[in-house]
């Protein structure tokens, strides 16, 4: 395992009686801003949740700043932070008790940087959290996180329910945090656009399996729409690095991956006018989560 | 795990209170070991159900489990800090306000019987009882995988352990608590599961942690997302309760026969029926109650979308879950009544009249969003109260001498009147009344809760 390196999934594997996550391996750099991606129930949340030690995993290995996270469960815990939309903190009745009931326990809290992360989502003490907005509860999660000053943040589809003024106000705290090149955050969202901004590395999974993991702007540049029009009446069909999205008459568009040498195999097999388009993230996700015949 | 622990005490002062002046309460009943016996440890089992582990652990349903497992905090940690809190400061509580109770009674009364070895007996009884119902309530054990695959069986299971429960109860409070073999009984079975409980408080935490609801597809056994159209699905509604609470009825009584066969006792409706209007209707009928309508409460918001007016969902709410326990109690004392006579059963509708009646307060109370006010709380409790108490005072009058049957049957369709009055009220001017308190557990008609995923 490399300590360069904030968090190692290494071999990870969850089973279900309908889903198996895995065998799952992912690394997020340290000082990075990692957008895991996938379609729904791909297995992102279960990934995140068994960091936190929600559920066991069947296999595998997790490691967060080089700590084990079932042997240093607390530890990890104490440099890591979540957010989600999923944590419910009604029973504590008012932000404030929350507050005071989650600061009891790092002895890292900042005070100043709460009360000014209160000013900006605009939440007070008094504040009735089963009056709040789904939006307000949001950012009530990512401020009780935020304050701990948190080595790593993880974030599990934290602009869901959030407005646009909202989303920016998010991830220009997200950015602050991390400003100084130290803190990671590991933000799962199907904001694809925001991942593309905000993210300098993503990883996609799909049926809890990695499909790809990089930089951002590698993984963008690498992928290409192709047009072409098949000669000879040849079949083409999906292969390494050419994932076939449609067919019209003789003209076929695909995906196809620049490092795999597929242009070339294309032209040997009699492609003919072939053209390239630049795509953006989401157009590269929603391309290889609609293609079905990758091999 | 300290933290956890204060934090609980904290906010959860009232039920403490109320809590310490219930088993005061009962210290003051240890006049007489003799008096001690059918009614006194039926109170025991009933007490603990509604006072005990459940309602410490009710927030891990709320998503507290997932809020802490994300603090610098194990599983394990957790997990003990709710034995502690249901177990540990319970039965500590419990002896130190039943003792002063005792000795209240004591001073008050100097010709009281019983001693101290008696209050000793009632603690540990007390201490095995509640640490093994923290066991029950913290998921079925070790929940290997191919037991999750097999649903059924599974289900069957949890149906195997409350029937041993509630029929172990009935057992043990048919003669008190002076039958050295039935305690000695009581002791071998509780204080394994008691031990059990402790171990499986960490695996509770991280089941709990893991359930997400928002991952389980809405799924019955008609695979329906919705349920078919026509009054909104309220006939589907309906039967599905009938279906459940009918199964429960005829298990309780599978159970309470079963369970006469170790007392050499053949099959006697009146003994069926006796006990049944003493003590187990009572809770059986609350039991099954509180199941039902929390399943309503969850699908409340999307009951709401469905093509009926507030004034009928409001009667479906009621009617769903009062009519299939109504109707069950009237096709049990209809069986009796040959064999027991009118009184008995008599006192039976008495009884379950008026806790129908409750019932429907208690839907209405449900669904109105207090938002933590204390005023409003109190004023729900003090209602609350208010019509439970012709139903307490009737379970101790069941020999005849209860309340007049006119005045039963008025009292119930007033409060049930003005239950459907406040709950359509409800549904129809609150948004509140939508957003259940779980606010992801919403629309999951035909999901059950399930330990882990």
């Amino acid at each position: 395992m490399n300590t360069n390196n904030a968090i190692e999934i290494r071999g990870l594997v969850k089973n279900y009686p309908s889903f198996t996550l895995g065998p799952l391996d992912l690394t997020v750099p340290r000082g990075a801003i990692y957008g895991l991606i996938g379609p729904n129930g791909a297995g992102k949340t279960t990934a995140i949740d068994l960091i936190f030690g929600m559920g066991r995993n069947d296999a595998g290995e997790i490691r967060v700043l080089g700590l084990d996270h079932r042997r240093d469960e607390v530890a990890v815990k104490r440099r890591a932070a979540y957010v989600s939309p999923d944590l419910n903190f009604q029973v504590w009745g008012k932000a404030g008790k929350a507050i005071r009931f989650v600061r009891g326990f790092y002895p890292d809290w900042d005070d100043a940087y709460c009360a000014t992360l209160m000013q900006a989502f605009q939440l007070s003490d008094a504040d009735k959290i089963a009056t709040l907005s789904f939006g307000a509860k949001t950012k009530l999660s990512l401020l009780l996180a935020l304050s701990r000053r948190p080595q790593v943040l993880i974030l599990d589809e934290p602009t869901t329910g959030l407005d646009a003024v909202s989303k920016q106000q998010v991830f220009g705290e997200l950015l602050k945090a991390v400003e100084d090149g130290e803190r990671t955050v590991l933000i799962s969202s199907h904001g694809l656009s925001d991942i593309e901004r905000f993210a300098d590395h993503i990883g996609m999974i799909k049926n809890g399996k990695l499909l790809l993991e990089g930089r951002t702007d590698e993984i963008v540049d690498r992928f290409r729409f192709v047009e072409f029009f098949g000669g000879n009446g040849t079949d083409f069909q999906s292969g390494d690095g050419l994932f076939i999205l449609k067919r019209t008459e003789n003209r076929w568009h695909a995906l196809l991956d620049q490092k795999s040498g597929a242009h070339d195999w294309l032209q040997s097999k009699g492609a003919k006018e072939i053209s390239l388009t630049r795509l953006t993230l989401e157009d590269l996700f929603v391309a290889l989560v609609k293609e079905r015949g990758s091999k | 795990m300290k933290q956890i622990i204060r934090d609980q005490l904290r906010r959860r002062w009232l039920f403490l209170i109320l809590f310490c002046l219930t088993y005061f309460s009962f210290g003051l009943l240890f006049t007489n070991h003799k008096d001690s016996s059918s009614y006194f440890i039926f109170f025991i089992f009933w007490l603990t159900f509604v006072l005990g582990p459940n309602v410490w652990l009710s927030e891990l349903r709320q998503d507290y489990a997932r809020i802490a497992l994300a603090l610098p905090l194990t599983a394990k940690e957790i997990g003990r800090a709710f034995w502690w809190l249901s177990v540990g400061i319970a039965v500590l509580l419990i002896a130190v306000s039943s003792f002063i109770g005792f000795i209240t009674m004591k001073l008050c009364h100097s010709t009281n019987e019983s001693g101290v070895d008696f209050w000793l007996l009632y603690v540990a009884i007390n201490a095995v009882l509640y640490a093994a119902i923290f066991w029950l309530f913290s998921g079925k054990p070790g929940n290997p995988s191919f037991f999750r695959k097999m649903k059924y069986t599974s289900q069957l299971s949890d149906v195997f352990w409350w029937i041993g429960l509630i029929g172990g109860g009935y057992y043990l409070f048919t003669s008190g608590l002076d039958s050295d073999i039935k305690l000695a009984l009581y002791f071998l079975v509780c204080t394994p599961l008691a031990i059990l409980g402790w171990l499986r408080a960490e695996h509770m935490i991280a089941e709990f942690g893991e359930y997400r609801p928002t991952a389980h597809p809405p799924q019955n056994a008609r695979k329906q997302f919705t349920p078919p159209s026509g009054n909104g699905g309220t006939a589907y509604l309906l039967q599905n309760s009938f279906i459940h609470v009918w199964f429960t009825g005829f298990l309780m009584l599978v159970a309470v026969n079963v369970f006469g066969v170790f007392e050499n006792r053949p099959f006697d409706w009146h003994h069926l029926t006796r006990n049944l209007t003493g003590s187990l209707a009572f809770f059986v009928f609350f039991f099954v109650f509180i199941l039902r309508s929390t399943f309503l409460i969850l699908n409340i918001r999307f009951l709401r979308t469905t093509p009926i007016s507030t004034g009928r969902l409001a009667a479906v709410l009621l009617g769903e879950a009062i009519l299939p326990l109504l109707t069950l109690f009237l096709a049990i004392t209809a069986l009796a009544w040959h064999e027991t006579g009118s009184v008995e059963c008599l006192s039976l509708f008495k009884l379950e009249f008026l806790v129908a009646a409750s019932a429907g307060v208690f839907i209405a109370v449900t669904i109105w969003n207090t938002s933590a006010n204390f005023i409003k709380a109190s004023a729900l409790v003090i209602v609350i109260l208010a019509t439970l108490a012709p139903a307490f005072y009737q379970l101790i009058h069941m020999d005849g001498r209860g309340l007049p049957f006119w005045f039963v049957f008025g009292f119930t369709v007033v409060v049930l009147a003005g239950a459907h009055w406040a709950t359509s009220q409800i549904l129809a001017r609150s948004s509140s009344a939508y957003r259940s308190r779980q606010s992801s557990r919403q629309n999951m008609l035909g999901n059950r809760w399930k330990w882990g995923r």
